[in-house]
């Protein structure tokens, strides 16, 4: 029988919904932590870890269930929407994010997994003066995009895309986004922008 | 996806301990875990996070073999100019699989035990899987064609394909898997690791649970220098193969001494096509020759309808990458 | 035509877009918000029996879970081809009845999005499951509303018999297309929030005004308690123009829960809660005489529909306007079965029908050994073949020409598989691409100050498409401003009608209501001035005075520029309301438009008939070992009326290019047909275009003067580059490997 919806939990932390015996870490070894060693997991024992990141050079503290993955914590914990979801299943590329310099679809990796780790978003491109980055600049002036929904996994993934040295040529680029999906069809538009990074002559 | 608990040992017996307990999984780069984790395929009690072990991390290329620390990455192992110089299948059989992002995740030891995206496996509401619910029957026997299915090495209970690429060239080239585990370290030729699906479909390696991959080593022979993979595929980049061959040869003068075949796109497992090897060797390659090869390398194929074509694909994708291993033997590209 | 016009300007909204700070639906979290998950039904046809939600419920996070026994009721509206608003005419969880796989059973509301979908996916179904039918039977097919009149749905003149018993060769082939879905990047997302009867959804939208009119009456508010916000979308292709059940859902459980609710449609999900491009079978007889011209056209197409709802997209309404020939005989046919209902997605009417029509032509041009452009070229028209109107403009063979220059047509080896480049086989294919002008009713308001600034608001969308850029460059153009300070504000359901964003239609008709409302603005400035006792067109009569990109102008040459003009008057600002009504606009259809309908006039009219045409060349490689087919390089030009952003046209034709790429290679849904449920639902094998499969794509945009679509002489360049691409494709294969796929995708496992 379907439950009658009552009113919402709005008022309780997650912790004492999800918290439903145990002490908060039982059987959740964290990285780096002393109990390291730990066996035996309680089932019954779930609950949220403090995770720390470097998102675009500040540090943040966050409380994250082992499930939870990165993109859902950056959007949802941090509201830094600027990195979408477009698919959830590691196939377009619309999450890309550098993960400690390395780009990576973000809604692949649990945030657990990522404690202490540096990542950059979108957000964190512009210097503090708000001048954009070059691959943004390039990507505006290309018209590398039309929706523009897969454009901040795109340019996240052509900046490491150049950082691999894998932009020698215009082949090369092909390949090496292909792991970014764009259903507008900028292909051409995209490559032409992370060439012109690459040149240094964008503009 | 079900909720979980989360280990990250930091030492290999600690992880061996986390990783033996009924319900407990092996993280690595995520890639397959977590996807598979997300559509209810995959419910882990725990994660057992091993990316804490750094003795795990690397590869290095010696006189007589190379090894591949099971955490090393498949991007980081792909660029790596000597590796492609020494053995180019087992760099290209990287760098064509997957996309940039998941290479820069994924690791070679989860990257080896990867699963079938055969449809049936990956969508639960299909109560029918060997696989995923052993004895429930299997939907690909009767459903829609798809080209995801083995045509070697299928069962009347399972035909669902590995779909991995670098396995090809592992195989090919006999491989070793090094573990360890609670009964302690031990050395797995590769081309025992997997096991034929059979009427057990679920059990897909010989790995015992906690049973951890620590490193895998190719031995260093002449053919893996005159090596090649070819990837036949629908698109041009990031798509599982349709057929592919990891080949390499060793020529003595117009007269094939050894070679090396693996199939991918095709088999239940990582597969070899020994007999098609013991018809080249010491036998001139040529087009005709190469073709022969690739024909014997399916002679006991058996499709499901749809997957017919991959007979006479898959033999002129081994055709094509024995040509290409060719040239490269003679100092050509 | 004024400086910004007919240029390349950089898309306005590009720094939000780089920066991740454009808005879509998804990326608003409203205070306490909850998240929904969908669970779906495993079956395609029979009864839900039972439904186990109690361990979704005991699932720590789980706020609520909502079935058919607990939802709150609205009034399930009609499905677009039924006159409505909907995506479909049967909604899911009013009742028990399944009638596809993947139909929305229940919905749970969870604190995090990963514990609602882990609810969802805790639910469990007993079903009393009957047989679906996924096998779409011609023989089965009935004619969509039979009239007999060439507008409806069947077409006739002369006689096609006679025509073939005449002709020196005939063709009698059929094709066939597959289930596509649009795959928008961005998933489908809703988000409603309630605060007592006032109502307001985020959503990605082609049409704000239809969902907004849609969920009112679904919900028995008025108009005015309803916001429907939509300012960025994230792709679209026709999957986001009505209202899902995934919107409705969400709505209903946000108004039951007491919070706002967000549902992120899970991609597999995506391919049933939605549209699609249903299959189809496009049935050809052609005779033509010895020097190509046709004696004979008849198209018979038949399309897929669900079992409650009739489809209908007329694709013989277009092909029966491409070539002259004396007998024509075309009918549109629809087959029912067992799926939710398809819809538009990108050229609904003619990739499939224009991959059948343009091969059909290459197969007749070679029978006769003609060259395929010399076969258009024959029997290029410039009457409606069926209506006898002449065309508003028709510059077909100029883009032959002009493909055929940049392509290097001349450099064809007329015999198949004669070009080879190493290990591939060459061949050369090209296919006329068309698309009908649509012509529908818009409003759009503009404020102008003093200050030189402008604000345009219309209910219209921009999908990707350029639209705030365009809307933006027209008022720049029209007032005498810069284009950065042109201000566009778009995507509210409460702003100025304007139409869905479909069909091509928004720059013709939204940009004609802007160009409209700046014209009203310079009426009203010049009447203001003229009354004034100074100044350079003092005493003038304001009906004499005209404004000119920016400047207003006296008989006597007098002048003074609108932003100067409106400075020197009392408010320094003025607003109007502009309007868009083409003649040929009836009552009716304005009133379609208004109602959150499609009312466009066209493509024939009682005077003319108006298509965008285009022409384009592939040339296709396949390689000899893996039998992989690939595209080097696709051209095309195309000529459309005014192009009013030479930038994002361009990126629209390459983009619709692209498209037809995929379509012709790597677009397929799968179908698991005894159990009718799909098989690839998913980005990964469901094959789309990646980066490294689109190469060399180049796009000619032709000069061409349309002074009777409408004021800005604009056709519609969204849809028009995907139409002819397949075809070219499939030609091209045919030319390198003489074998003829007469289905779609084209893929190695047809080549080996």
């Amino acid at each position: 029988m379907p439950k009658t919806p009552g009113p919402p939990h709005l008022g309780l932390s997650r912790r004492s919904l999800l918290g439903t015996s145990g002490a908060v870490g039982a059987g959740l070894g964290l990285a780096g932590s002393a109990d390291a060693q730990q066996t035996g997991p309680e089932l019954a024992a779930f609950n949220t870890a403090q995770i720390t990141l470097n998102v675009n050079g500040k540090r943040r503290t966050l409380n994250v269930e082992p499930r939870t993955t990165l993109v859902e914590a950056l959007r949802d914990d941090m509201g830094l929407t600027g990195t979408k979801i477009g698919c959830n299943q590691g196939q377009c590329g619309a999450c890309t994010v550098l993960l400690n310099g390395r780009r990576m679809n973000s809604c692949l990796i649990l945030a657990i997994t990522a404690d202490g780790a540096e990542v950059v978003t979108i957000e964190g491109l512009a210097d503090p003066a708000g001048r954009l980055h070059p691959m943004q600049e390039a990507f505006a002036e290309h018209d590398a995009f039309q929706c523009g929904y897969c454009t901040p996994g795109q340019i996240l993934s052509a900046i490491g895309c150049i950082d691999e040295g894998h932009a020698k040529s215009a082949a090369e680029i092909r390949e090496y986004m292909s792991g970014n999906l764009c259903r507008c069809g900028a292909y051409p538009n995209i490559v032409a922008a992370i060439e012109s990074v690459r040149d240094g002559q964008e503009g | 996806m079900r909720n979980f608990d989360y280990h990250r040992p930091a030492d290999m017996s600690a992880a061996i301990d986390a990783a033996r307990a009924e319900g407990a999984e092996i993280l690595a780069g995520g890639t397959l875990m977590v996807d598979l984790m997300k559509i209810g395929v995959r419910e882990p009690d725990a994660l057992v996070d091993i990316t804490g072990l750094a003795d795990l991390e690397g590869h290095d290329i010696g006189m007589d073999r190379i090894r591949f620390g099971a955490l090393a990455r498949m991007a980081d192992v792909a660029d790596d100019q000597t590796l492609k110089t020494a053995a180019p299948v087992l760099t290209e059989s990287l760098w064509k699989a997957a996309s940039p992002q998941l290479r820069q995740a994924a690791r070679l030891g989860g990257n080896i035990l990867q699963q079938t995206r055969c449809p049936y496996f990956r969508d639960t509401a299909y109560s029918q899987c060997n696989k995923r619910a052993p004895g429930s029957g299997c939907a690909a026997l009767d459903g829609g064609k798809t080209n995801l299915h083995a045509i070697l090495g299928g069962s009347d209970d399972c035909v669902a394909m590995y779909p991995g690429d670098w396995a090809q060239a592992l195989i090919a080239f006999d491989a070793e898997v090094h573990t360890q585990g609670p009964g302690g370290t031990r050395t797995i030729s590769f081309a025992d690791l997997h096991v034929m699906p059979g009427d057990t479909p679920q059990i897909e390696t010989i790995l015992e649970p906690g049973e951890i991959v620590k490193h895998i080593t190719v031995p260093v022979i002449p053919a893996l220098k005159a090596s090649h993979y070819l990837k036949a595929r629908d698109r041009e980049s990031y798509a599982f193969a349709s057929a592919s061959a990891a080949v390499g040869l060793e020529m003595e003068g117009e007269t094939v001494r050894d070679v090396r075949i693996g199939l991918g796109g095709v088999a239940a497992v990582p597969w070899r096509a020994r007999q098609a090897e013991e018809h080249l060797k010491g036998k001139s390659l040529t087009e005709e020759t190469a073709r022969e090869t690739g024909r014997i390398a399916f002679a006991d194929a058996s499709p499901l309808e749809g997957s017919e074509y991959k007979i006479k694909l898959g033999a002129d994708v081994v055709a094509g990458a024995l040509m290409t291993a060719h040239a490269r033997s003679q100092g050509g590209e | 035509m004024a400086q910004t016009l007919n240029t390349a300007v950089s898309r306005t909204d590009a720094p939000r877009k780089v920066t991740g700070t454009a808005t879509y639906a998804a990326d608003v979290i409203p205070a306490g918000m909850l998240h929904g998950a969908l669970a779906t039904s495993s079956i395609a046809v029979g009864t839900l029996t039972g439904l186990d939600t109690s361990a979704a419920e005991a699932e720590p996070g789980v706020v609520a879970v909502y079935t058919h026994e607990n939802l709150p009721d609205y009034k399930s509206v009609k499905g677009f081809y039924a006159g409505g608003p909907g995506s479909a005419s049967f909604w899911p969880m009013e009742g028990t009845e399944i009638k596809y796989a993947g139909q929305p059973i229940a919905y749970v509301v969870a604190e995090t999005a990963a514990a609602a979908r882990r609810g969802a996916q805790l639910i469990t179904a007993d079903y009393d499951s009957r047989p679906a039918d996924v096998h779409m039977d011609p023989a089965d097919s009935f004619v969509i509303g039979a009239t007999g009149d060439s507008k409806g749905m069947v077409a006739t003149k002369g006689d096609v018999p006679k025509g073939l018993a005449e002709a020196a060769q005939t063709l009698d082939v059929e094709y066939t297309t597959p289930f596509q879905h649009h795959n928008p990047m961005e998933m489908f997302a809703s988000t409603a929030e309630w605060r007592g009867d006032r109502l307001t959804v985020w959503m990605p939208s082609q049409s704000v005004r239809t969902l907004r009119l849609g969920i009112a009456k679904a919900f028995g508010l008025p108009e005015t308690s309803v916001r429907v916000i939509s300012p960025f979308v994230g792709g679209a292709f026709g999957s986001k123009a009505g209202i899902t059940p995934y919107a409705m859902l969400t709505i209903a459980a946000a108004k039951a829960v007491g919070a706002p609710v967000r549902l992120i449609v899970t991609r597999p999900q995506m391919y049933t809660v939605a549209t699609f491009r249903p299959e189809s079978v496009q049935r050809f007889r052609l005779g033509a005489d010895e020097t190509g011209k046709l004696t004979a056209f008849e198209h018979i197409e038949i399309a897929q529909t669900s079992q409650f709802d009739v489809v209908t997209n007329p694709g013989t309404h277009i092909t029966r306007a491409m070539y002259a020939s004396p007998n024509i005989h075309t009918e549109q046919r629809v087959a029912r079965s067992d799926t939710n209902t398809g819809g538009f997605m990108r050229a609904p009417n003619e990739m499939q029908t224009f991959f059948g029509l343009e091969q059909a032509m290459d197969e007749l041009a070679h029978k006769l050994g003609i060259d395929p452009v010399e076969m258009r070229r024959v029997n290029d028209t410039d009457r409606h073949p069926v209506e006898d109107v002449p065309f508003s403009s028709r510059s077909l063979m100029e883009c032959y020409d002009s493909v055929s220059d940049t392509f290097g047509w001349a450099d064809r080896t007329a015999e198949v598989g004669s070009m080879t480049d190493g290990d591939w086989l060459v061949g050369y294919g090209c296919a006329t691409a068309t698309y009908p002008t649509n012509i529908l009713a818009s409003n759009a308001r503009v404020r102008m100050r003093g200050t030189g600034h402008a604000y345009i608001e219309l209910a219209a969308h921009d999908v990707g498409t350029g639209s705030y850029t365009i809307f933006a460059q027209i008022a720049a153009a029209r007032l005498g401003l810069p284009v950065e300070a042109c201000d566009v504000v778009m995507g509210h359901g409460d702003m100025p009608v304007a139409p869905l964003a479909g069909g091509s239609g928004t720059a013709a008709s939204a940009g004609s209501a802007v160009h409209d409302a700046c014209l009203r603005i310079g009426r009203l400035v010049a009447a203001e001035v003229s009354r004034q006792p100074e100044g350079p067109l003092a005493g003038v009569s304001a009906d004499r005075i005209t404004l000119e990109d920016g400047v207003l102008r006296g008989p006597d040459g007098h002048s003074q520029s609108l932003v100067e003009a409106l400075a020197s008057t009392a408010t320094t600002e003025v607003e109007a309301v502009g309007e868009f009504r083409h003649p040929a606009l009836t009552d009716k259809l304005i009133r379609a438009t208004f109602s959150g309908g499609y009312g466009t006039a066209g493509p024939v009219t009682p005077e003319c008939a108006m298509f965008a045409f285009g022409a384009e060349m592939a040339e296709v490689h396949i390689n000899r070992w893996t039998h992989e087919i690939r595209v080097p390089r696709a051209h095309g030009a195309f000529a459309a009326g005014t192009i009013l952003n030479r930038k994002t046209a361009h990126s629209q034709l390459m983009g619709g290019m692209v498209w037809g790429i995929g379509s012709a290679l790597h677009e397929v849904t799968e179908v698991d047909k005894p159990r009718a449920r799909y098989l690839n639902a998913n980005i990964a094998e469901y094959l789309v275009p990646v980066n490294a499969d689109i190469r060399e794509i180049r796009v000619e945009m032709l000069e061409e003067r349309d002074d009777y679509v409408n004021p800005l002489g604009v056709k519609g360049i969204g849809e028009l580059g995907i139409v002819g691409t397949a075809a070219a494709i499939a030609n091209a294969v045919h030319h390198a490997t003489g074998r003829r796929l007469r289905h779609l995708p084209i893929r190695m496992s047809d080549l080996v």
